[in-house]
């Protein structure tokens, strides 16, 4: 932005510049003319006194009258300004003359003539028309100190005016770097206000992180805890349930036994009438038949309830993923190479509708655990299958990314290589995405979802010293970035 | 010898002349009263009607023995006041009648001098009278020698009666001026 200029035009420094050399400029011309005046001043006056004494004179020129002449001359050189005084007749003889001591004699030369300083005049000496002889006047050079005398009014006035220009042209220049400098400083101030507002929005989404990460930990360590433990319970539960099932199976044998022998004493005893010892037998027999048809019953009780500890177990185990306490079995493996594996399984899982486009460009390895890997890539599959209801595409990419040192957080070159999967579905609102990786949080209708697919992805990324993003617009899809890093050496590890 | 005489006498100071022998030193005399003749036109006022016409001729006239040999003649060439150059006239006697402006009376007899200056008398003429001529009141100019130098004396009264002004600065240099009454 130009700086502002201040003031009327009058007080342009190209203004004050020019007025300034035109002052200089007058000033001059005044003292010159001054200069010149003074001198033509000068030479009328001395061409006077010439004339003065040539009028005077002539009769003593005519005559030879030495004595007269030098008298005149005598008289004029009372003039301390004037420096030599000569007078000659007609033919050119000296009659008289003088001169200041120190100067020449003068020597008739052509007219006037000015050598350094110093003014010679000639004037005829005539009486009436007749010329009897010259005259010869030389003024002394003005001193210095009255010819500085001569233009010094001139002199001062050109240079208080040039002083008081220069000043006002001084003071408008640091009037205007000063008002510069303010306008410089309210940028930079500008400025670090736009930085600071930048920094506390850098910091609020900082603390942000930080709090909804805390959460996701607390959240973590509770149900990581509760998963374990309640998965121990579900053990006793199930182990008592396996020996209740044994227990109602144990002597099915000898029940069968016993009922085979009792039905053919049965058919015997009604071929010689019924006693009391074979309606004993007819009420043992219908007591183990009820007995049995009770089993089966509760049979079909502990499939329910291990059904039901099936399920507990399912989402205990997901509970760990998140928390990040799941056995994982990591080894080195190329993300490409993996997402060959189960290319079929992915084509299935999303339907006819769906298209999958696949740009599998890494060439690194990275570490993790194949299953949940897989687990993984399928369960972000099939999220992005859900955001497209009437079908779409979806985009399975990998590159192999470096960090140049100036910008990890770390100031290390870092390698990694990036997983993104991206449809073209609905998309999420901000809100929705930043809550998408909380366990339990779902958009989808009750019972269709869990709500701990993401969080289970997460937990398991972040276990696999990962990272997780997700990019989403409304209208325009999702996209979810897996980045793990490069594995240099192919080793398999194992995490806890 | 002549012409030499002259140049010596203009570049040399008077007091010199003193140390010349009599002949030359006369000739010497006689060559600055020559210039001199011609000298004092410019210092008269001279009447009105004094001359014809415009380039009437300024005349010069000497009357009687001439003392100034060829020097008048030389001392003239090329002169002249304003439009009037000047003319040499001799003659024997002088009258109203002549028309002269300087006349130089050279007679060396009281009355004939008288006689002149009778004749020229309330006539617009310039009389001079030499300083060897005895001395004779009635010209207006008187050459005089003091201390080698040619000076002269003048009768302000003469010129007056002549109608005549003479400038003051000749009146100056004069030697000695004789006023009226």
């Amino acid at each position: 932005m130009k700086p502002r200029v201040h003031g009327s035009v009058l007080l342009r420094p190209v203004t004050i510049v020019a007025s300034v050399l035109l002052l200089l400029l007058v000033g001059t011309v005044a003292m010159v003319y001054q200069f010149r005046a003074g001198s033509a001043e000068r030479l009328r006056q001395v061409t006077a006194q010439a004339n003065t004494l040539a009028a005077s004179v002539t009769a003593a020129v005519a005559f030879d009258d030495r004595t007269a002449a030098r008298e005149y001359v005598h008289a004029l050189m009372l003039d301390p300004r004037l420096d030599a005084v000569a007078v000659y007749d007609e033919p050119g003889h000296l009659l008289a003359g003088d001169q200041r001591s120190g100067s020449a004699a003068i020597v008739p030369s052509f007219g006037r003539a000015e050598r350094g300083n110093s003014l010679l005049v000639m004037v005829p000496a005539r009486q009436g028309s007749t010329v009897v002889g010259s005259v010869w006047v030389r003024a002394a050079a003005t001193p210095w100190t009255m010819q500085l005398a001569r233009v010094s009014g001139v002199a001062l006035l050109t240079i208080m005016a040039v002083a008081m220009l220069s000043l006002l042209g001084l003071a408008q220049r640091m009037l205007a770097r000063a008002n510069a400098d303010a306008h410089r400083r309210a940028q930079e101030l500008t400025e670090a206000n736009l930085r600071l507002i930048a920094e506390m929005e850098h910091r609020s989404r900082a603390e942000e992180a930080l709090r909804q990460s805390q959460k996701m930990e607390a959240v973590g360590q509770l149900s990581g805890g509760i998963a374990h433990d309640f998965n121990n319970v579900l053990m006793i539960v199930k182990s008592a349930l396996v020996l209740l099932e044994k227990r109602l199976t144990q002597g099915a044998s000898a029940r069968e036994h016993f009922a085979e022998a009792a039905r053919g004493r049965l058919a015997e005893g009604a071929q010689q009438n019924g006693t009391e010892s074979l309606r004993v037998l007819e009420s043992g027999l219908a007591l183990v038949t009820d007995g049995d048809a009770r089993r089966q019953q509760i049979k079909r009780y502990l499939a329910i309830a291990n059904d039901g500890i099936d399920k507990a177990a399912d989402l205990t185990r997901r509970l760990l993923a998140f928390a990040r306490r799941q056995p994982l079995s990591a080894r080195s493996v190329r993300l490409d190479d993996l997402i060959g594996d189960i290319q079929p399984l992915l084509e299935h899982s999303v339907g006819p509708n769906v298209q999958i486009q696949y740009q599998l460009a890494s060439r690194w390895h990275v570490l993790c655990d194949v299953n949940q890997m897989e687990n993984a890539i399928l369960n972000l599959i099939i999220n992005a299958r859900d955001a497209m209801p009437k079908g779409g595409q979806i985009t399975i990419s990998t590159a192999d990314v470096r960090v140049d040192a100036a910008e990890s957080p770390g100031g290390k070159v870092v390698d990694q290589v990036r997983l993104r999967v991206a449809d073209t579905g609905t998309g999420m609102s901000e809100e929705v995405r930043s809550r998408a990786m909380d366990p339990f949080f779902t958009t989808k209708p009750v019972g269709k979802g869990t709500g701990l697919g993401l969080s289970t992805i997460l937990g398991y990324v972040l276990q696999s010293n990962g990272r997780l993003s997700i990019d989403s617009e409304v209208g325009m899809g999702t996209s979810v970035d897996i980045v793990l890093p490069r594995q240099l050496s192919a080793v398999s590890t194992e995490f806890a | 010898m002549a012409k030499c005489a002259m140049a010596m006498l203009l570049m040399l100071p008077g007091a010199r002349l003193l140390a010349l022998p009599p002949q030359p030193a006369i000739s010497l005399e006689y060559a600055v009263k020559a210039t001199y003749l011609y000298k004092l036109a410019p210092f008269v006022n001279w009447p009105p009607g004094t001359f014809h016409s415009l380039d009437a001729p300024f005349d010069i006239c000497v009357v009687g023995p001439d003392p100034f040999d060829d020097f008048l003649e030389k001392s003239v060439s090329g002169h002249a006041l304003g439009t009037h150059p000047f003319r040499i006239r001799r003659m024997e006697t002088i009258g109203a009648e002549d028309d002269c402006q300087i006349v130089f009376i050279g007679y060396a007899q009281p009355e004939k001098i008288r006689e002149a200056l009778q004749a020229l008398q309330g006539q617009p003429a310039l009389t001079v009278t030499d300083s060897r001529q005895p001395d004779i009141s009635g010209s207006i100019v008187q050459f005089v020698v003091r201390r080698g130098h040619v000076r002269f004396e003048i009768d302000n009264a003469a010129a007056a009666r002549n109608r005549l002004v003479i400038s003051s600065k000749l009146l100056n240099l004069a030697l000695a001026v004789k006023e009226a009454g």
